[in-house]
């Protein structure tokens, strides 16, 4: 009798293998690419995956994984195994990923849904850079099959790594099935999509490569009845070789004469009960025990099946060698798998439902006997759970609180299935579901995680949970930046009689900060005191700094700038003597630099905003290292180096993209349209403005929403609209002045007084002026000074007073301040006749325009200038070039030495200072900037350029 | 021959599989009723009753 050949050849798929083949060709040639095969069960995915990776393996390394149903809730499972990171692993890198993942007893306190949310970040983050530098050493070939049972840590890390590896040679080859899609698959497709993934879909198998596969598997020409006969199976490749196999099995195909041919066609049942019809000839003990194992799911371990069965390994080897002989398991390492995750499934729905939810619970109880992890042990316990099992909502939530630091998009998840197995009176019912919308928070969906809290406060339940969870309710709202609903939650908290001392000083350090971002000094204060007080009184070193922060903040807005000073740093000295001090000074770095900054003390500010972004990344606090990063780039902003700033703006923005935080868009914006709107890219200020308005009307206001406003004002100026500027700027300053926030006088005083001047407001740009003469005399600073003189002098028409404020600006590091100073000097100077005067100044102004790639502010000097009769002549605006080695800035120039030199994007952030998410978007700018795409040819390349003889572009 | 099937379940299908009694002598001896669970045991059953198809051996896939 025929039998089936081990192995057919692939078949048909010669299109989707030169696909596969070009993304290889891609990534070998230095850059990211991207496939994902899509396909209906046994189409053959895992197949051409296979034959790709063969195919790769001469030139790539190869790491390969396949998600598995039933453990979808294991954080990070599929990249883990696809990249070899377990504690044993020789590579302290992969070793030190599995201990992030999978910490022993007491390595990590006490873990709860929220007690450190930042954990999954860094180990995406540890994820993407062990893929780079494996990657940067020899191009890697990444193979996911299954990836519609992916857990959802693995997909948030594709959708980073595709991402942040677009020069990278990393092939990431995917395989899906079209169902099912979680919404975090659907979310990963999308931003691999947007990488420039290529997307192919597995059709059904033309009739010749049926034909093909079956002479190849019988070895010998398939007759015609025999072919009409396995075109029930519709070209699905599993479907034609199980059909054939039970054929064979049971005897019915004949050959003769090299023909192999069935005597009468019979019409087959469908592909499930065809594995099953071939399945039937095996072993009452092997089918037994295949039985059992496909509780385990599609693949397992001999001991797991031990430890469910009671049957010694030994045995059952010996039980299954009829199975693998079959060609129904696979070995896979040293654990066996079912060929087919269509086989499992037809071994597993063949058994009746009550003897699977018994089998589960069985497995569930002997695995936890068998110390096995609380995932796997849930895993069943919930597939053998009725409503009220108190076993299986334990292990749920076990499991869940396990999950959660790494995942806790996967502890929501376990957590939802423990509360949908709780009697509805449960007395425990009402602290899961706030766990649960802790979970949400965490995973960054703060709309699901709102509505959640919502739910269960707008509802009768348990006072325990009341006042904890209306405190997270508001720190959910603060995170997507709606400070006014925050406010409403924590003063509805507060006025809960028995609240306890700790949420009473953790609400008050919340309410402060929100007061904060609402302009509410004088409350912020207030409270800012009480929480301080409270939370010293209750050892709460956290808090204590928090709330420091805060007081030291409403000093920075009030321009107490020396006292905010203070504060921060007797904070940060108290931070000193308190046990897990670098936690406790994290929020106190973030106010130091801000102070920092307004004092023109950028060099400090850049540090000391650099020091927190580096404990919040080794706390992993992703939440606010999207502030940290506005800030760093504002310092890069006002030292004039705004390529710098750009790229900073934009790792921002991809930070607050991945956790959901909605903080910082608003300054991120404004940013970018001044920075626009200076380099005469009205268009791209528009956006940005326009996308700064629509994020305010969104969520209400908060700190320094009123930047947008400032933004507009200048936009209405540049297209002319000078009284509509006026009335928007002062609006912008009345809503400062009204809320005390004098910190911002000298950043809108000289531009308002300009405006004012011109809308023949004399009033108001005398209390303009004055105010932030008030400001500057309270301080010490060259740019406070400079903001001074510069009002005085426009509102005096003074050109000596102008080029005071020329001089105090150049004592301090902001040009292009010192530019517009020198720009109104020498207009002032130039109304009075002084045309001797006027032009040096003119000509300052004009270079530090130039230098800070300022084209419109040059452009509109220039034109003063012509108007005195000077002509600058061929050297004209010199303008960086757009492309080229020569329009790289200084920056950029640097992290190509370091690509050059081979260092990964982490390495050179580290070299520089910088994050790893700005490197890349300084690096994306410089492939723009030479037409090249990889960063072996970039490194080719800058070699070249410093061979001798060799053509620089 | 006749064979009966008394289905408990449908899907995955469990109950008793019968030879009717005819002229003809069974495989498996004397007409009896086999019960059966699944899909699988529907075929085994099946096979029990009036041996396997082609009467190969159970591994011969």
């Amino acid at each position: 009798m025929a039998t089936l050949a081990p192995s057919p050849r692939l078949r048909g798929r010669e299109v989707e293998l030169a696909a596969l083949g070009a993304a290889l060709d891609r990534a070998a040639s230095g850059r990211l690419a991207i496939v994902i095969v899509e396909g209906e069960a046994g189409i053959g995915k895992t197949r051409l995956l296979a034959e790709a990776l063969q195919d790769a393996r001469g030139g790539f390394q190869v790491a390969a994984g396949r998600a598995l149903e039933l453990e979808r809730t294991r954080p990070f499972g599929l990249l883990a195994e696809a990249l070899g990171c377990d504690r044993s692993a020789a590579d302290p890198r992969r070793a030190a990923i599995a201990a992030l993942l999978n910490p022993r007893a007491g390595e990590r306190g006490a873990v709860t849904v929220s007690s450190d949310p930042g954990l999954q970040f860094q180990a995406v983050d540890a994820l993407v850079d062990l893929v780079e530098t494996l990657a940067l050493q020899r191009p890697l070939a990444l193979g996911l099959d299954d990836l519609q049972w992916a857990d959802p840590s693995t997909l948030l890390t594709l959708g980073a790594l595709a991402r942040r590896l677009v020069d990278v040679p990393v092939a990431l080859l995917g395989c899906l099935r079209p169902l099912p899609r979680s919404e975090e698959l659907e979310r990963t497709l999308a931003a691999l999509e947007a990488a420039g993934a290529r997307r192919l879909t597995l059709d059904r198998l033309g009739e010749q490569a049926v034909a093909e596969l079956v002479a190849e598997a019988v070895a010998a020409e398939p007759g015609r009845t025999l072919l009409a006969e396995l075109s029930a199976a519709g070209g699905n490749p599993l479907f034609v070789t199980e059909l054939l196999g039970a054929l064979l099995a049971e005897g019915a195909v004949q050959t003769v004469e090299g023909r192999a041919e069935v005597a009468e066609p019979t019409k087959p049942p469908t592909l499930r009960l065809t594995i099953l019809r071939r399945l039937s000839f095996l072993p009452d003990d092997t089918l037994a025990a295949l039985q059992a194992a496909s509780i385990l799911g599609s693949s397992f371990s001999l001991t797991d099946l031990s430890a469910t069965t009671g049957r010694p390994v030994l045995e059952l080897s010996s039980v299954l060698a009829a199975a693998i002989r079959a060609r129904i398991l696979e070995e896979e390492g040293d654990r066996l798998r079912f060929r087919h995750d269509l086989i499992h499934e037809a071994i597993y729905l063949d058994l009746p439902v009550s003897a699977r939810v018994g089998l589960h619970r069985e497995a569930g109880r002997r695995l936890a006997e068998s110390g096995a992890a609380a995932l796997q042990v849930a895993e069943h316990l919930a597939r053998g759970a009725g409503r009220g099992d108190a076993a299986a909502i334990t292990w749920l939530a076990r499991a869940a609180r396990e999950a959660a630091p790494s995942s806790p998009a996967v502890a929501a998840g376990l957590l939802e299935r423990a509360i949908g197995l709780l009697e509805p009176a449960d007395p425990g019912r009402d602290r899961m579901l706030a766990e649960r919308a802790g979970a949400l928070m965490a995973a960054g969906r703060l709309t699901d995680a709102e509505a959640a809290y919502r739910r269960l406060l707008d509802r009768d339940h348990d006072p325990s949970v009341d006042a904890p969870a209306r405190l997270w309710l508001a720190r959910t709202l603060s995170a997507q930046g709606r400070m006014r609903d925050a406010l409403r939650e924590l003063q509805l908290l507060q006025r809960f009689p028995t609240l306890e001392d700790q949420l009473r000083a953790a609400a008050q350090g919340s309410e402060g900060v929100a007061r904060l971002e609402l302009g509410d000094l004088d409350g912020a204060a207030a409270v800012a005191e009480q929480a301080r007080s409270a939370a010293a009184t209750a050892g709460n070193h956290p808090l204590v700094s928090l709330a420091t922060a805060a007081q030291a903040m409403v000093e920075e807005l009030r321009a107490h700038l020396d006292g905010a000073l203070r504060i921060v740093e007797d904070g940060m000295r108290l931070a000193d003597r308190s046990p897990q001090r670098q936690g406790h000074r994290y929020p106190l770095h973030f106010v130091r630099g801000r102070i920092l900054l307004e004092l023109d003390r950028l060099h400090e500010a850049r540090s000391t905003l650099q020091d927190g972004r580096r404990v919040g990344e080794q706390l992993g606090m992703h939440w606010s290292l999207s502030l940290y990063e506005v800030f760093l780039a504002m310092e890069r902003f006002l030292a004039g180096e705004w390529d710098d700033a750009i790229a900073g703006l934009e790792a921002a923005l991809e930070l607050a993209a991945e956790t959901g935080e909605r903080y910082s868009l608003v300054l991120v914006e404004t940013v970018r349209s001044l920075i626009a709107l200076h380099r005469g890219d009205l268009r791209h200020a528009e956006q940005a403005t326009a996308r700064a308005e629509r994020e305010l009307a969104d969520t209400g206001p908060r700190y320094r929403s009123h930047w947008a406003m400032w933004a507009r004002a200048l936009l209405l100026e540049a297209g002319g609209a000078t009284g509509e500027a006026y009335a928007a700027l002062a609006g912008c300053w009345d809503l400062c002045a009204g809320a005390g926030l004098a910190v911002d006088y000298p950043v809108l005083g000289p531009d308002l007084v300009r405006l004012a001047l011109a809308a023949g407001e004399r009033a108001r740009a005398e209390r303009v002026a004055a105010a932030v003469a008030e400001v500057a005399a309270g301080n010490q600073a060259p740019s406070l000074a400079g903001a001074a003189l510069r009002c005085q002098g426009l509102l005096e028409g003074d050109p000596a007073i102008l080029r005071a404020a020329v001089d105090a600006y150049a004592q301090g590091p902001r040009p292009l301040q010192l530019a517009l100073a020198a720009e109104d000097a020498g207009a002032a100077a130039a109304r009075q006749g002084a045309v001797q005067d006027a032009v040096p100044l003119l000509r300052q102004a004009i270079e530090l325009h130039e230098r800070l790639g300022a084209a419109r502010d040059a452009a509109r000097v220039e034109a003063r200038l012509r108007e005195l009769g000077v002509r600058r002549g061929r050297r004209g605006v010199r303008r960086r070039p757009r492309t080229g080695w020569e329009s790289l800035t200084p920056t950029e120039r640097t992290v190509v030495d370091l690509v050059a030199e081979g260092l990964t994007n982490p390495q050179i952030g580290e070299r520089l200072y910088i994050s790893r998410r700005t490197v890349q978007t300084h690096l994306a700018s410089v492939f723009a900037k030479l037409g090249i795409s990889s960063r072996a040819q970039l490194a080719a390349s800058a070699a070249s350029r410093r061979t001798p003889g060799a053509r620089p572009d | 021959m006749e064979i009966r099937i008394s289905l408990d379940r449908v899907e995955p299908p469990a109950g008793r599989l019968r030879l009717a009694p005819g002229p003809e002598p069974t495989p498996s001896g004397p007409a009896r009723e086999v019960p059966f669970s699944g899909w699988l045991g529907l075929l085994r059953a099946l096979y029990e009753v009036v041996g396997p198809p082609g009467q190969q051996p159970p591994d011969a896939a």
